[in-house]
């Protein structure tokens, strides 16, 4: 039984914010390919202070929804960002829907 | 225990006597329709994605679409499949299952109790030519508010299923069963370390142990441990804005009026707090840098609620006195109502 002590190498909540590299390790993906990903407006920093941008905890499922779109579908990345502009559009209207089914609701 | 038979052709809509191209299709056109990505909140999509990318696995490999169609045409989606004695060698109880952290991992694709009776567990086969690293495993782990502030340590066990190392995984040796593994070319071993908590980890938040998470197949890398942090509800404190600590402090109605010094625990252990002369009920005091410890550095504010409580069973002098204030004060608690 080997008993070794790992430190924790990051840590987050839903407020912290990562870097490049956190982000990366987090996802995944390489930060090179984020990179990219973010020349093709796929993914924003939250901060953008050079050298090192920020993210919010939200961009890792966007980076992993990315690569399964690309690797599931063979959606390339202008198709990606089209894909994950609709399905915003997509949730904002069943939020909408949702409220007006209620206020409907409470009415009848 | 039985299992349900599923009918792969069925849940592609393709035909028994399909060629390779035509089940391609069916299958990309099914995914596009059905991926989750694609279908943001829909529960039922997820699922038949599941059942169509546990089809395709299947149906696009010659070699287990070859032991599927074994099992003959008889079967009928849903019905009781029990497997036929003398495929033992296929089972493979996986320890430990794994999840994806926050349960939004990098594939939809755990497979049925059908399909590892059939095929076996996810190891060896032709697998999924995009994830050979191991999964990510995702634990949870209580601390006390205690602990949150000074940090704390936890040994954590965890089974690891590794390649059998009497016969190289492939589960027979000698041309018969291994009898180290019984066949199914692993063994589970019992892993112990050490998992240190930082000082000022967060309710909620997530420790990630690389490298500890479940297997890789073809050598690749294993997977990462994530433990989700729960710090347990404490009976002095409250904790608000992550960091920030909350008590109710007691105090006596001359106590208030008068204002007093009192022993206060926080974090660091009791402080001697003034409470100004007329303070109020309900008013909240703050103590600086005396809340739960930071990550970052540094310390939230502890905040005291004021709770003015009364004696339920004043003395004869406490009555008499309380009598006299009554007689003579001319507070009005009330004034401006009508």
């Amino acid at each position: 039984m080997d008993d070794a002590h790992y430190e924790v190498i990051f840590w987050q909540t839903e407020h912290s914010r990562l870097n490049l590299r956190e982000l990366a390790d987090a996802a995944g993906v390489h930060p090179e390919l984020i990179e990219r990903f973010i020349e093709y407006g796929l993914l924003e920093p939250v901060a953008s202070e050079a050298p090192d941008p920020l993210f919010a905890i939200s961009a890792i499922e966007r980076l992993r929804r990315i690569v399964r779109l690309r690797r599931d579908l063979g959606v390339n990345l202008p198709g990606v960002a089209v894909i994950l502009e609709m399905r915003e559009r997509m949730e904002q209207l069943q939020k909408d829907l949702e409220r007006l089914r209620r206020r409907s609701g409470s009415e009848g | 225990m039985p299992i349900k038979f599923r009918d792969y052709y069925e849940t592609l809509g393709v035909a028994r006597n399909a060629d390779q191209d035509e089940v391609k299709r069916a299958y990309r056109k099914l995914a596009r329709k059905l991926h989750p990505d694609v279908n943001p909140g829909n529960k039922v999509a997820e699922e038949h994605f599941k059942e169509i990318n546990e089809a395709n696995e299947v149906l696009s490999d010659p070699e287990k679409r070859r032991r599927y169609d074994e099992l003959g045409t008889a079967w009928k989606a849903g019905m009781d499949y029990t497997p036929p004695p003398g495929g033992a060698e296929d089972f493979r109880t996986q320890a430990g299952r794994t999840r994806q952290p926050f349960g939004a991992g990098d594939q939809f694709g755990s497979f049925s109790d059908f399909f590892e009776t059939i095929f076996g567990g996810r190891r060896g086969g032709a697998g999924f030519e995009f994830s050979s690293r191991g999964a990510d495993v995702e634990s949870e782990v209580s601390i006390t508010l205690e602990e949150a502030h000074r940090g704390a340590k936890r040994v954590v066990r965890i089974p690891v299923e590794e390649i059998c190392p009497a016969c190289g995984g492939s589960g027979t040796k000698d041309g018969k069963t291994c009898p180290a593994c019984q066949g199914t070319g692993s063994e589970t071993r019992v892993e112990s370390f050490t998992v240190n908590i930082p000082r000022g980890v967060q309710d909620e938040s997530v420790i990630r142990v690389p490298g500890k998470g479940g297997a890789g197949s073809g050598g690749a890398s294993r997977g990462d441990l994530y433990f989700r942090v729960h710090i347990q509800p404490d009976g002095l404190f409250r904790l608000r804005n992550g960091s920030d600590t909350e008590l109710d402090l007691p105090l006596a109605p001359w106590e208030a009026i008068l204002g007093s010094t009192v022993k206060v625990p926080t974090l660091d252990g009791p402080l001697e707090m003034r409470v100004p002369p007329g303070s109020q009920g309900g008013q909240m005091l703050r103590l600086r840098g005396k809340g739960l410890a930071k990550q970052a550095g540094g310390q939230g504010d502890q905040y005291v609620r004021l709770k003015i409580v009364v004696p339920t069973k004043p003395t004869e002098k406490e009555t008499e006195l309380l009598k006299e204030i009554a007689a003579e004060s001319g507070f009005e608690p009330r004034k401006g109502w009508n």
